[in-house]
């Protein structure tokens, strides 16, 4: 019986094609919008949980100054090669990198530029990030044992600020020593990381004719994920001890993960909840066929009411009708979103830097959008089909 | 005056369809215009805030680009000696930053620590008066004293601080002189102390991370700007700093917010494009209804044209009446938006209305009405008539 209801409603969809396409095009345009958004926005959370996870689950890392990323990043805090023994030394530890940094002068092609140069402890790249350096490297290879003096550039170094790109294998003079291009990097998007110089330690502490450099981040290995919370406390409290004041932050990579996390998620509300704006318009639509619906209908709704229809079974027919619309233009909507959304994954893999990125398209997020849209449909098709529940059976009946 | 009253007969004929089609409308304008007064206003805002605070003001800081020192370059008293020298320049101010912590109250927070020559401080941040919300800036003979940044007065203690309150900063006494208004940027966690105190509690002398020259009003500021890039290069044997004009981070901040601006735009419009189509499906609507008045139109001698422009108005009537509806909420809810930004970001912003985006998307909806009514209106026109009157 409820089925025989239901199947009048799904009928009446045919009955007039193009109202019944147009109102499904309304929704599409909403639902997909949505679905685009939250894809493209979580696939980025994802990807940020994913470094850390796979690449950096055991990593500490400890940075000079308070007060945040970017204020550590302004204020002209070093840590020192003591610094670098004392985390050395922490129980717990595995391996430690100081990373250290100074602006020197590049030479190229005639044309000097000032830029920073970081100085890694040779194998440290590798050691730390595995082979997560290799998909970053555009062209040239990574670090090998042995090597001196080599530089690594990030890909504005190679392709903007000199007036001729710096492929991989010629020499560029830093600070007057000659060192050989190995790698250049692909973009990474963001300018302190596309604008810099990376060369092995030892090279760096020669050049710069300082045996005890200053590190602008210390990076620690631990043996043992599940107790890195404990070891970043027991290093903070060491190193405090040691420096004789709290001027510096230790960072597990959860801290890091929770912090950009914090963005991307503001940024995902506030782009969803425009997005959404389209489907309030698109459930209007859906509120506005469905009254013309029972308009048209209402001669056979007064010879069902006479035959005996009860005002719920009346209701059911209008609500079918309206919530198969929203169905259908959410699931279609999701289709577009999907299309749309794996457009996206390929712009950013090829032309952003992030090349683990994948959208967000799981059966969570696609059930949850069909299930509203249906759930929508239903809501802009309720006054409707009151109205059409309400109606006096003869005066429709006389109803032309 | 035959074809309005025609076309109105259809929207008055059926209201509720009518004010719905209208409706979506009137949603999708309303947040187009809001987003654009939004945030046209938060631009032109920033525009003021620079404008004010450095008219006449560069900034010269270490590394190629923004204010980040990761390169560990400072500057020192001859650097400032040699932008001094440069004709064109009046006051110059080196600042020297480092981080530190402050507590009060029981406790701490990590903040921005910046030292200046505080008799200087006043000089170059004499318009600064409108940026102290509480007390006095620096001024010479100050020494442990501090101009504290608004979020270190109000948010990293959980209690307010005022103008006359001690606090601890690197474990010394310091007295607030003056509270920073918000700026939402990093001077809100910066605390200001005179010079003198800034080496005795770092340290560090001579070494400094952003100098600050101002010039006279009306000066060539660019022109001052390549002078100085010419000198200090001169002087420090490289290039190893950048010149920061107000003119080039107005730029830059208005670089930034136009692209959020057409992005959270262009999504807004989705909507507009979704309305449109619901008034393409009224229509529709409105021609199958209206079949048999079109048979007899046409058999008194009604042209296409004459039917088609019946619907054409009707149609543009619903994407018009929906403009100005939307434009009027639109209105609305920015000056309720600019109020709630007032009290809480920032109390010099001021939303813009523009009439010329108010026109704009008012003829936008109508002429947008007329497109969507188009195809139903060629449908409605091209109806035989004998089939038409039969119906």
């Amino acid at each position: 019986m409820n089925w025989e209801i239901a199947k009048i409603g799904i009928k009446s969809l045919t009955h007039n094609r193009k109202r019944t396409v147009l109102t499904i095009v309304g929704t599409v345009m909403g639902i997909s919008a949505i679905v685009l958004m939250i894809a493209v926005g979580n696939g980025f959370q994802d990807s940020v949980n994913q470094l850390v996870g796979q690449f950096g689950a055991d990593i500490i890392t400890i940075m000079p100054g308070k007060g945040g990323l970017f204020t550590s990043m302004m204020s002209p805090t070093f840590l020192s090669d003591d610094d670098v023994k004392v985390v050395e030394h922490v129980p717990g530890v595995t391996y430690v990198a100081g990373i250290a940094s100074k602006a020197l002068p590049i030479n190229y092609g005639g044309e000097t530029k000032v830029l920073v140069v970081y100085g890694y402890p040779s194998g440290a790249i590798t050691k730390i990030y595995g082979n997560l350096t290799e998909t970053y490297i555009a062209e040239g290879r990574p670090p090998r044992k042995g090597d001196k003096y080599v530089a690594m550039l990030g890909y504005s170094v190679a392709h903007d600020l000199f007036g001729k790109d710096i492929p991989a294998g010629r020499s560029i003079e830093i600070a007057g020593k000659k060192f050989r291009v190995i790698a250049v990097f692909r973009r990474f998007g963001d300018e302190a990381d596309d604008t810099s110089i990376n060369i092995p330690l030892s090279a760096f502490k020669e050049i710069t004719e300082n045996q005890k450099p200053n590190y602008i981040m210390i990076t620690a290995k631990v043996a043992d994920r599940s107790q890195i919370k404990q070891i970043a406390e027991r290093i903070k409290r060491i190193l405090k001890s040691h420096r004789g004041k709290d001027d510096f932050q230790v960072l597990t990579p959860e801290d890091l993960a929770n912090t950009i996390n914090s963005i991307l998620n503001v940024v995902t509300v506030v782009i969803t909840s425009i997005a959404a704006i389209a489907l309030i318009v698109g459930a209007v639509g859906i509120m506005n066929t469905m009254y013309m619906s029972v308009t048209e209908r209402t001669r056979e709704i007064g010879v069902m009411k006479a035959v005996g229809a009860t005002r719920g079974q009346i209701m059911t027919v209008f609500l079918v009708e309206a919530g198969l619309l929203g169905l259908i233009g959410g699931v279609v909507g999701e289709g577009v979103a999907a299309a749309l959304a794996l457009l996206v994954q390929w712009a950013v893999r090829s032309f952003g830097g992030i090349y683990y990125y994948s959208v967000y398209l799981r059966p969570d997020l696609l059930i949850g959008a069909a299930v509203f849209s249906f759930v929508l449909g239903i809501v802009a098709g309720l006054l409707p089909a009151r109205r059409a529940a309400e109606l006096d059976p003869v005066v429709a009946l006389r109803y032309e | 005056m035959s074809y309005w009253r025609l076309a109105t007969a259809g929207l008055r004929h059926q209201w509720i369809r009518s004010f719905l089609t209208t409706l979506g409308i009137v949603i999708a304008v309303a947040a187009v215009f809001t987003l654009f007064s939004t945030i046209n206003g938060l631009k032109l805002t920033v525009m003021t805030e620079l404008s004010k605070v450095g008219a006449n003001k560069i900034i010269i800081a270490p590394g190629t680009t923004g204010m980040m020192n990761l390169g560990g370059v400072y500057f020192t008293e001859s650097d400032v000696k040699t932008v001094r020298r440069v004709p064109g320049v009046k006051d110059v101010l080196p600042i020297a930053i480092a981080s530190g912590s402050a507590e009060c109250c029981g406790k701490g927070a990590g903040i921005l620590l910046e030292g200046a020559d505080p008799g200087e401080f006043s000089k170059i941040y004499e318009s600064m008066g409108a940026y102290v919300e509480d007390g006095r800036p620096l001024r010479s003979g100050d020494k442990y004293t501090a101009l504290v940044g608004n979020s270190i007065a109000h948010d990293a203690f959980g209690k307010d601080l005022h103008a006359g309150t001690t606090i601890l900063i690197n474990g010394k006494r310091f007295k607030i002189v003056g509270i920073l208004k918000k700026t939402g940027g990093p001077m809100d966690s910066a605390v200001y102390v005179p010079i003198s105190a800034f080496e005795e509690l770092t340290g560090k002398s001579d070494k400094y991370c952003r100098i600050v020259a101002t010039t006279s009003t009306g000066a060539d500021i660019t022109r001052i700007a390549e002078r100085i890039k010419r000198a200090l290069k001169l002087h420090r044997g490289q290039e190893d700093f950048h010149i920061l004009t107000p003119e080039r981070m107005a730029n830059m901040a208005n670089q930034i917010i136009s692209i959020i601006e057409a992005l959270l735009v262009s999504i807004a419009a989705i909507a507009l494009i979704v309305g449109a189509v619901g008034i393409m499906n009224t229509m529709y609507m409105s021609v199958t209804e209206r079949t048999r008045e079109i048979g007899v139109m046409k058999a008194v001698g009604a042209t296409r044209g004459q039917i088609m422009t019946v619907f054409l108005v009707e149609a543009g009537l619903l994407g018009l009446i929906g403009g100005v509806v939307g434009t009027l909420l639109g209105l609305g809810i920015t000056s309720v938006a600019e109020k709630v930004l007032q009290a809480m970001v920032l109390d010099t912003y001021r939303a813009s209305y523009n009439p010329f985006v108010a026109i704009s998307l008012i003829a936008f909806s109508a002429v947008m009405g007329i497109i969507s009514g188009y195809l139903p209106a060629k449908e409605g026109a091209n109806k035989d008539p004998i089939e038409a009157i039969r119906q």
